[in-house]
């Protein structure tokens, strides 16, 4: 049904901007954990596998596409190669002979605008599925 | 039904007072043998109560989804909303289609003989 596929897009939406959001929760909560050189946390990134586009035609339609879009959303989570802050910390129990200590490169300005525009961007999916179901209610009010 | 009654009462009437009825067998064919309701049921019958079926499967799948939220089992909490939503408006859909049915229902029985 139409109003099933709607509420299928807005769904798979949230599900996107809701990883994105713990996502970066979690690197910045191990932003300030320090560990040594080789054992350091390192930030993680949403990557969605985008559907396969050379096999959707313009023929196919518009609906095609939509299934095929939802069906193809495969999320993943990949890990950012961004080397460790060295930070020389001679006192700390895991430094190196060298006193030195890695901490995670975190980028938390980054994190911050992640989470707000996951945050807007799952407000928007909430609205566009409130749209939809809005609709639907409206067309049960015909003739009556 | 009322639909099954009022055809039953129209052949002969039709019959009795349209001649060209007669004369076209299709018709004649169609209408000289009314759906017996008891045995098999008609397509409309079938059609409600599908849709009441389906409905009761929506809500009771929510029911279930609500109570694995309230255990805590559940990942992602806008699909359950999203159940809600859709279940909702079968509900709804019904609720219409039952408000139209005994409209019509009613429209009938004030009708004059």
């Amino acid at each position: 049904m139409d109003y099933t596929q709607a509420f299928a897009i807005s769904s798979a939406g949230m599900t996107f901007e809701r990883t994105r959001l713990e996502v970066a929760a979690m690197n910045l909560a191990q932003a300030n954990t320090a560990a040594p050189l080789d054992a350091v946390y390192r930030p993680r990134r949403v990557v969605v596998q985008p559907a396969q586009r050379h096999t959707i035609g313009a023929a196919d339609g518009f609906n095609a596409l939509i299934a095929h879009g939802l069906d193809g959303l495969a999320l993943g989570i990949e890990i950012v190669d961004r080397p460790a802050r060295r930070v020389l910390e001679p006192g700390h129990p895991q430094a190196d002979a060298q006193g030195f200590i890695g901490y995670p490169n975190v980028d938390v300005t980054g994190e911050m605008v992640a989470i707000m525009t996951a945050t807007r961007s799952y407000e928007a999916n909430v609205a566009a599925m409130n749209a939809a179901r809005h609709l639907a209610l409206k067309c049960l009010e015909i003739g009556s | 039904m009322s639909i099954d009654s009022l055809s039953a009462i129209a052949p002969s009437r039709l019959q009795s007072v349209d001649p060209i009825a007669h004369q076209h067998a299709g018709i004649n064919l169609i209408w000289a043998t009314p759906p017996s309701s008891t045995t098999t049921p008609s397509i409309f019958q079938q059609f409600v109560s599908d849709g009441l079926q389906r409905t009761d499967r929506l809500l009771l799948s929510t029911q279930s989804d609500l109570q694995r939220l309230a255990a805590g089992e559940v990942g992602s909490l806008h699909h359950v909303m999203t159940r809600i939503e859709e279940s909702r408006i079968a509900l709804q859909l019904l609720v219409q289609v039952r408000n139209r049915l005994l409209e019509s229902y009613q429209e009938l029985s004030r009708m004059q003989v």
